[in-house]
């Protein structure tokens, strides 16, 4: 066999030889900075966020964050729509826990109203909500974990999560946009043994996510990319107006479910998990924990869930009646035409209404000007909060510990964007 | 949830130290009505507070009342329908007080066509995004603001969508392809 011919350019000596390879250019401090554009087209931006990263050696001295590129004028929007047609486009604001931003929006205009929702349906946005959060945490986890590397616990999470999903969809008919809500209650009640098979899924969760926490939480690879990185004070985390999951890593137990009680957060026993560095690791670790308080909380529910019972207020100013009351009662008919045509009419005012969506406090500020379409819509976007903090926590990194810090603040694009 | 808000009785010094503002509850809510040029006295006071230190900026945003007849915005003289009344915006203001769980309302006018007050940024820096929204969307400008320039639209975007007289429909002109200087020019 002839021997290959290497190129005399290829061959080692004559490699070594060659001046721009012996000599690569390597920064160092006091060099010009180095501008690296990172997304919107990278699969760690999530296709919504664009940072400009100005790079000394291997060391970020500043970085831009951009926003923006999911920006659809839901605000400008909601001031074109009646309330209750609104309520799709809350489904789009957190596209993984639609859930908890529904129930938001419609209990900001449900306190407009002075509606008391009913006893059952209380119940079920509790519990609705905690396993929207559930299933955001999951996502959340899962993305940090196959950013860094690792596919299997990525697998489990996203088992785990379509389980709930598909959970989901047998109740609301679909996966993730539900818009489930209604001003005043619920579309529609669950199926029977809905609730029975729930229980069933969240039991199977837990071995998964054991094998998740063998599989991770002690691991060399995901502790060096996490412990240490991306850390943040109190002070600082409290002064960029950061919360959720993100500020109680740092040892802030603030959290809306505690302190401003809603739906039937009060009626079950559960802890407000803190961290203590507010670090990546931190952050994974008290999601982690929160998915746990968030199974005790569901559990309790389905226990505590009275299984009969109307869903629905039956106040009639906000929400529609029976078909069968629109279809043989002239009044009914009129109620009908009158909130679909013009919108259910909530008296004058400004209010604002807050709940604990999975990335921190979710805020509805809402001007009435007393018609069926809202003066002005605002939302208090966690995730916005965050990016705007994110520039100082990522300074002095090395550009790959941007994938895991981005990973771990869980910025969701529809509410930052908005 | 009345105890979650700080209300009449709790803002007694407030009163006493700013006896200009007025005072609107809605909804058991706050609503503090203040000059907008007193903005940096009432940050600072509320930034120290020796009870209720609000350290958390949780919002800004603003209100644009050109196109509505609620005229009902407290301690407001007449208001003009006009493009550059002094009282078009509404500036809204969330204070949240991590340590005493209260969270207190503020809220000043501003109008004109680009209207100017502080920047909270110097107190909190949860500001530099919100007042970029409100830049962005409002146009309202912000003094010491470090890097007051759009957020979620882009930089040759014409208008301030969420103002009342852009309309819904309304629509941007084409832009020639950034060079790649353009696109990275601005970190």
């Amino acid at each position: 066999m002839a021997e290959l011919e290497i190129p005399a350019k290829y061959k080692i000596d004559e490699v070594r030889k060659r001046k721009e390879i012996l000599e690569l250019p390597i920064a160092s401090p006091g060099d010009e900075p180095i501008k690296i554009n990172l997304g919107p087209s990278h699969p760690a931006m999530h296709g919504t966020i664009k940072m400009i990263a100005e790079m000394v050696g291997e060391t970020i001295v500043n970085i831009d964050v951009e926003p923006g590129f999911l920006h659809r004028g839901f605000e400008k929007m909601m001031e074109n729509h009646t309330y209750p047609s609104a309520l799709p486009y809350t489904d789009r604001l957190n596209y993984v826990t639609a859930f908890i931003n529904n129930f938001g929006y419609v209990a900001t205009i449900e306190k407009l109203f002075g509606i008391e929702i009913t006893e059952r349906c209380a119940w079920l946005r509790t519990l609705f909500s905690e396993l929207s959060r559930i299933t955001d945490h999951y996502t959340c986890q899962a993305a940090i974990c196959s950013e860094i590397g690792a596919m299997t616990p990525f697998l489990y999470f996203m088992q785990a999560r379509d389980w709930i999903w598909e959970h989901f969809n047998w109740a609301t008919g679909a996966r993730q946009t539900y818009s489930y809500a209604r001003i005043g209650g619920l579309a529609r009640d669950i199926p029977d043994d809905w609730l029975d098979k729930c229980k069933e899924i969240l039991k199977s969760n837990i071995p998964l996510l054991k094998d998740i926490h063998g599989l991770m939480d002690k691991n060399r690879i995901f502790l060096d990319r996490t412990q240490g990185v991306g850390e943040i004070s109190q002070e600082d985390a409290i002064n960029a107006g950061i919360t959720g999951p993100f500020l109680r890593s740092t040892g802030v137990g603030y959290d809306v479910r505690k302190a401003l009680p809603y739906l039937k957060y009060n009626e079950v026993e559960w802890e407000v998990p803190v961290g203590k560095y507010g670090d990546n690791y931190d952050r994974w670790f008290i999601r982690n924990r929160e998915i746990e308080e968030s199974l005790k909380i569901c559990f309790q529910c389905i226990e505590k869930m009275p299984r009969t019972g109307p869903i629905n207020s039956d106040d009639y100013q906000a929400h529609l009646p029976y078909k069968p009351e629109v279809y043989q009662t002239i009044e009914g008919l009129i109620n009908h035409f009158k909130i679909i045509i013009e919108g259910p009419k909530p008296p004058k005012g400004t209010i604002y209404h807050c709940v604990e969506a999975a990335n921190g406090e979710l805020g509805f500020f809402l001007v009435s000007d007393g018609t069926g379409t809202a003066y002005r819509l605002h939302v208090r976007a966690p995730s916005f909060m965050t990016m705007g903090a994110l520039d100082k926590i990522i300074i002095g990194h090395q550009l790959a510990d941007i994938i895991p810090i981005f990973g771990s603040v869980n910025m969701v694009g529809g509410e930052c964007d908005r | 949830m009345a105890h979650y808000w700080l209300l009449k009785d709790d803002l007694k010094d407030f009163f006493e130290k700013f006896p200009q503002a007025d005072y609107h509850e809605e909804f058991d809510q706050p609503n503090i009505r203040i000059p907008a040029s007193n903005l940096a006295k009432v940050f600072d006071f509320f930034k120290d507070h020796k009870t209720y230190p609000m350290d958390m900026l949780l919002d800004v945003t603003a209100v644009d009342y050109l196109t509505s007849d609620y005229a009902e915005r407290p301690n407001l003289t007449a208001r003009e329908e006009d493009l550059y009344s002094e009282q078009r915006f509404d500036l809204v203001y969330h204070f949240y007080s991590v340590a005493a769980n209260k969270r207190v309302r503020v809220i000043a006018s501003c109008g004109g066509e680009h209207p100017e007050v502080i920047s909270s940024y110097k107190w909190w820096q949860a500001a530099h995004f919100l007042e970029r929204e409100v830049w962005d969307m409002f146009g309202i400008k912000f003094k010491d603001h470090p890097d007051l320039r759009r957020v979620l639209l882009y930089e040759e975007f014409e208008g301030h969508p969420l103002r009342k007289d852009y309309p819904t429909l309304g629509e941007q002109p084409r832009l020639p392809l950034r060079n790649a200087e353009q696109d990275n020019g601005r970190a």
